[in-house]
């Protein structure tokens, strides 16, 4: 009697209320996101399994009460689902103001486990791209392994756009890597060549999808890395390059060699067809870098060739037979030879219709090719050992056995500044090789690492020193882009950074045991060839060495591009480090 | 799904999915934003509504739909990336804002200019609440659709823009610039109008000139284009009429009144409603073609103008004519003229002898026998007359012309046409100018302490001045007043010695320093011989105490402008000679290296002559040596003949003759025979009178001596060509040594630019130095006209 | 007394707050701007129907603490990407994911570009570094990839591994 009294009364007030609230309508937009909360969006997929299991539990220990316990369970629930939002949380504040705290904590810990809710998934795709954009790439991969929803989106050409503009050819601010540029502009059938090849390797896959993307992306033009890219995603491009990346920083590599010099290599330099070098047998060879094969040599020179450079139409190499000669090398003939120097012409450089020499006769000279006019540069006191143009600023560089460096104004033929002497902490060894470079983020210098007590410094207001001394170049506009580092390396087995506006040593790097004989440089890395056989390659920016190799013999000559690096030796071989 | 219900209770939200409900949930709220439909505010609900509609359909539709090669204009193969919601609601709404603008109809009781300002504000308005409604859709979805290249989809208040401009303005648009044109015209006949009506519809199309490749450019394209060429064109055409209209019936004078007034109208309208653009513009219009087009009627009536002295009309003209700056060359040129044929004018009054400034008797009577006898002219006169037109059209150029330096460069070429250049100066073409003569003997006039004070009352240094700068051959001038400076100095006539020093000032700083040097030097001279007479003087009293009274002046031979001349020779008695020679002694002991020349034609002498009668007191002459020798010879015996006399005084006949002249005149002597013509006989002879007659006790018998005037004169041209020659030689071999070789014409530019502050080169004297000098070796000639220095 | 801008939740509750504060999202701002051209005379409701009482609250808490902060350009790509979050905001943001979830949504309707940032920033900071198995864990999702499929995916992104 009481039972159904109470039921009844139970009924009575559950009833109206349920019939109240029910067929309250809140005035709520239709859309499913808003007429529903998250867990009850018909619309959103998730993980519905552990509720499954929790409710076969509540089923299960719900049964093992007694009816009427069981009935005024359920009553408690029906009341609570029925009742709207603001009734509901009445209901809970009592409840778990009743509670203790062990109930606290088991409400908490289920609360927790309870709320999750898949962000990328559900919120617009705009704001779920910008949250994938803060990522770094090895969380963006995990991100595209979760479900289909997530790799859409973290596949994203978007986001892969964003962090290749993160990364290539710079310096990522937050994460510290750069990746090589590894210029796209390859001829098509080149491409197709590379490409090809590369696909040969992952035969394994049987990933039909990616081979068909990947085909399509062939047949449709190659575009330049800053254009935007229209076939082939972006992710692709940043993937290719950070597999070079890692291959340099762990030093994973594939060696070649280049047999066929009689002499020792003097001087090499490569691009992504062939590598070019010269030797003390007086010729000049020509090498497929793919094949390793020798396509041509190039005879003329009575004594050893001393150094080389060469570009997409002609190849400049100067020798003991103190000339300069002017080849084509497609066709194999000397254009031109210069004559002038007293001595041996130890290096040369050009651009556009200049070529600048430095020679064992103490002089520079500046040839200008149309006006067949020639400028000797005198200054130095004994032989100059390497040129360089730095043709933004119409500026020279030379440098010298007697220890200095001098910056010469290729307009003006004047000396602009001399790098060397003890107190702006220059060499003390013959200066063998000169790169200038321009780089404008940090550059770590000697300061921090507390080597050297006086060096000038413009410190920027945000970073403190013990960050690595910020060395800002301000770009004046009168200046004329000049570069606004030198990179040296001398006999004295160091490797020194310039700061060529204050003309001061900001860095020196040590390793080597004995001379170093020639330096290569790229946005991030410092190869050097030692007479002790090691090749090293160092980390711009920080100066550390990264690596160290050991030759068969002294290592006269270096060159580094993108992904490849070589050394040419003293026993006539070159050895070709690949790094993709 | 589309429930229109009133706003006052709530509307349930369209479905995210659903495109049409979610339009047709917005379409009446974007009809109250664009308030096609009467003006009803916007509340704070109607626009979150809208903007919530909106927000809910993108979002959704990127949750759910979104997908790699989604729908969408964008190629499917070529994407890699999500498309975003948008283009659907784009589309949408571009077709309504077609519908609405096309649908906007004008009020019966409105113009179409009020209709379309009205409305454009309206819609300006409501297209920037259109804007932040779909901020959401803009923020994403046409960002990354222009991103990608696809520049024809713009942010929604772009769009209304160029939906208006397409549909509404490209379709009325000359209509409504016909309207505007209409309205101006209006407010020009002096109506009342509306300007706000005019400035919103001008300001109206400088918004809708958005340039699609640059959005953030304001662009006067549509302006330009479609208003300021008509307006321009109008402007001129309603001002052209005007002008002609009111010339036709009105004077110049009031034309210019009007001209203002008109200027000053449209100015300020400009700046009520007209870009800065198109500022410019307008007023180049209305001066070509209010002032510009009618120059000449002005130049006719600046004539008039001037002779009735109208000086506000002229500067009112002035003010006018600076607006068009080409316009006032032909002005000054005018004016020149004008003050050319006056200057003649005054010219011929002189030569007339009407023009008098002074009442004095004497002055008339100069003047008149001048104009008798065609002598000297007076230089008072003269001067003054230049004088009066120089500061007669200096006023004028101050007053009228502002100083504008145009005007002043008029003023002095023809000021310096007319001193140098005028009938009485230019006796013939070809000869020289006699204005500096004149000039010099004008200050002569002040200077000397001779000239009454009536006469010299007006006559100043500042006179001198401003006649002086416009003399060109101011040599000449410098050796006139310097002759006639050495005369004052030695006789001691001038008036004082600051005022003759001030002069000389003046002279310095108005030309240079070497062209006062001489007269410096003189001064200078006089100075060290006053010294020097003092110092003599002591020593000469320990010789001989018997001394009269003695006074050398030393000069310079170079500066001062006397010369000696070799038959003018005296024997002076032996007291006296034994002074001259003890002093001669004494001086070329202290100046071992200069040599002295007496110079006897020059210097005075007094002489006490006991000829009074009793009681009186003795008569002081003032003689010149010859006539100081000639009464000395008096001391011993009463009478002489004509040549006795010359062997006593020792000097040629003619001399004597002219000495004895005055002395005859002054009876002091009796001549027997009497009468000029025997004067110089050799048997005339000379009695002194026992008793001189004569009211002043001083008498002076040199000053009417008969001055050789001409001598002088024909002497000073001599020494003014001869020094001109010198001069040029100098110039010539100086640009030579300089240039190394130059043209003929060149060299002549040269020359005559190098010269000007002394006198103006003329091309004969040129081509004869250059002559001279290349027979003397100095340059020689290549070719016709080339030059070559020889070292 | 200067006016204050009412902000009305989805579920009809008002807050009141000043003007600086609101204007921190762009939407109020403008919307301000546009209808009341000649500033702010009297209190100006705006209902907010996209954002519960409970967020709302959350949102206006963290422009109330923001209310004088300058932040930098919003263009600058680079400055925004590589800077961490503020201190004060992490600590805002330790809430759970429901309520992370909401503030998201709120601040990119109500257009509060730098509360969305740290928002997205947090959400990333859950993401990184964490294996696939372990963010399905984290956000609730069900792993809808074959067998096949899983190792062909895990195969395509292996490159980034192992740094």
């Amino acid at each position: 009697m009481e039972r159904s009294k109470r039921e009844r009364q139970n009924e009575s007030v559950l009833t109206p209320f349920l019939t109240k609230h029910i067929g309250d309508s809140a005035q709520l937009p239709e859309d499913t996101y808003h007429k529903y909360c998250y867990r009850h969006n018909p619309d959103v997929h998730r993980n519905k399994m552990s509720e499954v299991s929790k409710m076969v539990k509540i089923q299960q220990d719900l049964e093992q009460l007694a009816p009427e316990d069981q009935q005024a369970i359920t009553h408690v629930w029906s009341i609570f689902s029925a009742a709207p939002n603001q009734y509901r949380r009445l209901i809970l504040q009592g409840i778990l103001s009743q509670c203790c705290f062990p109930t606290l904590s088991f409400v908490s810990s289920e609360v927790s486990s309870l709320i999750r809710i898949d962000f990328i998934a559900n919120l617009p795709v705009e704001i779920s791209l910008k949250i994938l954009c803060y990522l770094d790439c090895a969380s963006l991969c995990n991100a595209a392994q979760v479900c289909k929803k997530w790799k859409s989106l973290a596949d994203d050409d978007r986001v892969w756009h964003h962090m290749c503009e993160q990364h290539i050819d710079r310096k990522c601010p937050s994460c510290g890597w750069g990746l090589p540029l590894m210029h796209m502009k390859r001829a098509r059938e080149e491409y197709d060549q590379y490409h090809n090849r590369k696909r040969k390797i992952e035969e394994v896959d049987d990933d039909t999808d990616k081979e068909k993307k990947k085909e399509e992306s062939d047949k449709e033009n190659v575009a330049v890395i800053d254009k935007e890219v229209k076939k082939r995603p972006w992710k692709s491009v940043y993937s290719e390059r950070y597999k070079v990346e890692k291959n340099w920083r762990k030093g994973l590599y594939v060696c070649r060699e280049f047999v066929g010099h009689k002499d020792g290599i003097t001087c090499l330099q490569f691009n992504v067809k062939y590598l070019i070098t010269g030797s003390y047998d007086a010729t000049i060879k020509i090498w497929d870098i793919q094949t390793g094969a020798c396509l041509r040599t190039l005879a003329g020179h009575t004594k050893g060739i001393r150094s080389l450079v060469f570009d997409n139409q002609k190849l400049i190499s100067c020798g003991l037979d103190s000339t300069i000669k002017v080849w084509n090398y497609h066709t194999g003939q000397c254009v031109s030879t210069y004559r002038g120097h007293e001595d041996a012409v130890v290096s040369v450089d050009f651009s556009d219709k200049t070529i600048v020499s430095g020679s064992a006769d103490n002089t520079v000279k500046v040839w200008h090719v149309d006006s067949r006019t020639c400028y000797t540069l005198r200054g130095h006191t004994d032989w100059v050992n390497s040129v360089k143009i730095h043709s933004q600023s119409h500026t020279a560089f030379s440098a010298s056995d007697d220890t200095t460096v001098k910056m010469w104004d290729l307009e003006t033929h004047k000396c602009l500044k001399t790098f060397g002497g003890v107190e702006s902490n220059g060499h003390v060894g013959q200066v063998q090789c000169v790169i200038p470079f321009t780089y404008k983020d940090k550059l770590i210098n000697d300061v921090d690492l507390g080597n050297i007590s006086d060096v000038d410094e413009d410190n920027d207001n945000d970073n403190e020193i013990s960050d690595g001394g910020f060395v800002e170049i301000v770009t004046d506009p009168n200046e004329k882009n000049y570069p606004t580092h030198l990179l040296t390396s001398s006999l004295d087995n160091t490797i020194k950074v310039w700061d060529v506006k204050t003309g001061k040593c900001i860095r020196t790097q040590f390793g080597h045991i004995e001379g170093v004989w020639s330096i290569s440089a790229d946005t991030f890395r410092i190869v050097s060839g030692a007479h002790d056989r090691m090749i090293k390659v160092w980390d711009l920016q920080d100066g550390k060495c990264l690596h160290t190799w050991c030759g068969d013999a002294s290592v006269s000559c270096v060159g580094l591009s993108d992904s490849k690096f070589a050394a040419g030796c003293d026993n006539g071989v070159v050895k070709l480090f690949c790094f993709d | 799904m589309s429930q229109q219900q009133p706003l006052g209770s709530p509307i349930p939200f369209p479905a995210s999915s659903d495109l049409n409900g979610t339009w047709a949930f917005i379409q009446p709220s974007l009809g109250l934003i664009l308030g096609s439909s009467g003006d009803q505010g916007v509340t704070s609900k109607v626009y979150m509504n809208c903007y919530t509609a909106v927000y809910n359909y993108c979002t959704n539709k990127s949750r759910n739909g979104g997908s790699i090669s989604d729908t969408g204009p964008t190629n499917p193969a070529t994407t890699n990336s999500y498309s975003l919601a948008g283009s659907e609601i784009y589309s949408k709404l571009e077709k309504y804002l077609v519908k609405l603008i096309t649908s906007l109809r004008k009020e019966p009781n409105e113009s179409f200019l009020e209709f379309y300002v009205r409305r454009l504000n309206r819609f300006t308005i409501g297209a920037g609440y259109m804007n932040n409604v779909f901020d959401y859709m803009n923020r994403y979805w046409v960002q990354k659709e222009r991103s990608d290249g696809r520049r024809d989809i713009y942010d929604v208040s772009t769009l209304c823009v160029l939906q208006w401009k397409a549909q509404m303005f490209v379709n009325n648009a000359d209509r409504l610039i016909e309207e505007i044109m209409d309205q101006i015209e209006r407010q020009r006949n002096n109506e009342i109008i509306d300007t706000n009506l005019i400035s919103s519809a001008v300001k109206s199309l400088v918004y809708l000139g958005v340039d699609t490749q640059d959005l953030k450019k304001a662009n006067l394209v549509v302006y330009i284009n479609y208003f300021e060429k008509k307006f321009l064109e109008e402007t001129a055409k309603y001002y052209r009429l005007e002008s002609n209209e009111f010339l036709a019936e009105h004077n110049v004078v009031d034309y210019m009144k009007k001209c203002e007034t008109r200027l000053n109208e449209e100015i300020s309208r400009s700046n009520n409603y007209l870009e800065d653009h198109t500022k410019k513009a307008l007023v180049d219009t209305l001066n070509t073609v209010l002032i510009k087009d009618h120059a000449n009627e002005m130049y006719d009536q600046f004539i008039s103008l001037l002779e009735n002295n109208q000086l506000e009309h002229i500067q009112r003209m002035y003010k006018l004519m600076s607006r068009v700056p080409s316009t006032l060359e032909p002005l000054a040129e005018s004016l020149e003229r004008y003050i050319k044929n006056d200057a003649i004018k005054v010219i011929e009054e002189i030569k007339k002898g009407g023009e008098s400034t002074n009442n004095d008797n004497e002055e008339v009577a100069a003047v008149t026998k001048a104009k008798k006898s065609n002598g000297p002219i007076n230089p008072k006169t003269y001067v003054h007359s230049l004088i009066s037109v120089y500061l007669k059209f200096n006023d004028v150029v101050n007053d009228a012309f502002e100083k504008d330096p145009i005007f002043i460069r008029a003023l002095d070429n023809a000021c310096r046409h007319f001193v140098n250049k005028n009938s009485i100066a230019l006796v013939n073409p070809k000869s020289s100018s006699k204005t500096p003569e004149i000039l010099a003997r004008y200050a002569d006039a002040f200077l000397r302490s001779s000239s009454k004070e009536a006469d010299t009352y007006d006559m100043n240094t500042d006179n001198l001045m401003i006649v002086f700068k416009f003399v060109e051959d101011k040599d000449a001038f410098e050796e006139n007043y310097r002759r006639m400076l050495a005369k004052r100095l030695i006789n001691n006539t001038s008036k004082s010695e600051e005022l003759e020093e001030s002069v000389i000032k003046r002279l310095q700083e108005e030309n240079s320093l070497e062209y006062t040097s001489k007269m410096n030097k003189m001064f200078v001279d006089m100075k060290s011989s006053e010294d020097l007479k003092m110092k003599m003087r002591d020593h000469l009293v320990e010789i001989d105490s018997s001394l009269k009274d003695f006074t050398p002046l030393i000069l310079a031979s170079s500066m001062w402008p006397f010369s000696k001349q070799p038959d003018y020779v005296v024997k002076f008695p032996q007291d006296l000679q034994d002074i001259i020679d003890n002093f001669t002694e004494l001086y070329t002991k202290a100046h071992t290296g200069r040599q002295l020349d007496w110079l006897w034609n020059h210097g005075r002498s007094e002489i006490k002559a006991n000829l009074s009668r009793k009681g009186k007191p003795a008569f002081t002459f003032i003689v010149t040596n010859v006539q100081l020798l000639i009464l000395l010879a008096f001391n011993d015996r009463k009478t002489y003949s004509f040549s006795e006399l010359q062997e006593v005084v020792g000097c040629p006949p003619h001399l004597l003759d002219n000495q004895i002249t005055p002395l005859v005149k002054y009876k002091l002597f009796e001549q027997s025979p009497s009468g000029p013509q025997n004067q110089n006989k050799p048997n005339t002879t000379f009695t002194i009178v026992d008793e001189y007659k004569s009211r002043k006790l001083k008498v002076n018998f040199v000053s009417s001596l008969k001055s050789e005037q001409r001598q002088e004169d024909d002497e000073i041209s001599k020494e003014i060509s001869e020094s001109r020659q010198l001069y040029l030689r100098a110039c010539i071999v100086r640009i030579m040594k300089a240039r190394k070789t130059i043209s003929h014409p060149e060299l002549y530019n040269e020359v005559v630019t190098q010269s000007l502050s002394r006198f103006h080169a003329k091309n004969t004297d040129v081509k004869k130095t250059i002559t001279l000098l290349i027979e003397q070796n100095y340059m020689k000639r290549i070719d016709n006209s080339i030059y070559e220095y020889v070292a | 007394m200067s006016a204050k801008v009412v902000l009305i939740s989805s579920d009809d509750e008002k807050f009141p707050v000043e003007l600086k504060v609101a204007e921190k999202s762009i939407l109020i701002k403008n919307m301000v701007l546009d209808l009341n051209p000649d500033g702010l005379e009297e209190d100006f409701e705006i209902p907010t129907p996209n954002v519960r009482a409970t967020v709302l609250e959350k949102v206006i808490e963290w422009c109330e603490h923001h209310k004088n902060t300058v932040f930098p350009d919003e263009d600058d790509e680079d400055a925004k990407k590589s800077a961490p979050i503020d201190e004060w905001d992490k600590n805002f943001l330790k809430v759970d994911q429901e309520m992370l979830y909401e503030i998201i949504s709120a601040a990119n309707y109500l257009n509060i570009r730098p509360l969305l940032d740290a928002g997205c920033k947090t959400v990333a900071e859950m993401i990184r570094n964490k294996s696939p198995e372990e963010l399905r864990k984290i956000f609730n999702i069900v792993n809808d990839f074959t067998p096949e499929e899983e190792a062909a995916i895990r195969r395509e992104n292996e490159w980034a591994e192992d740094r």
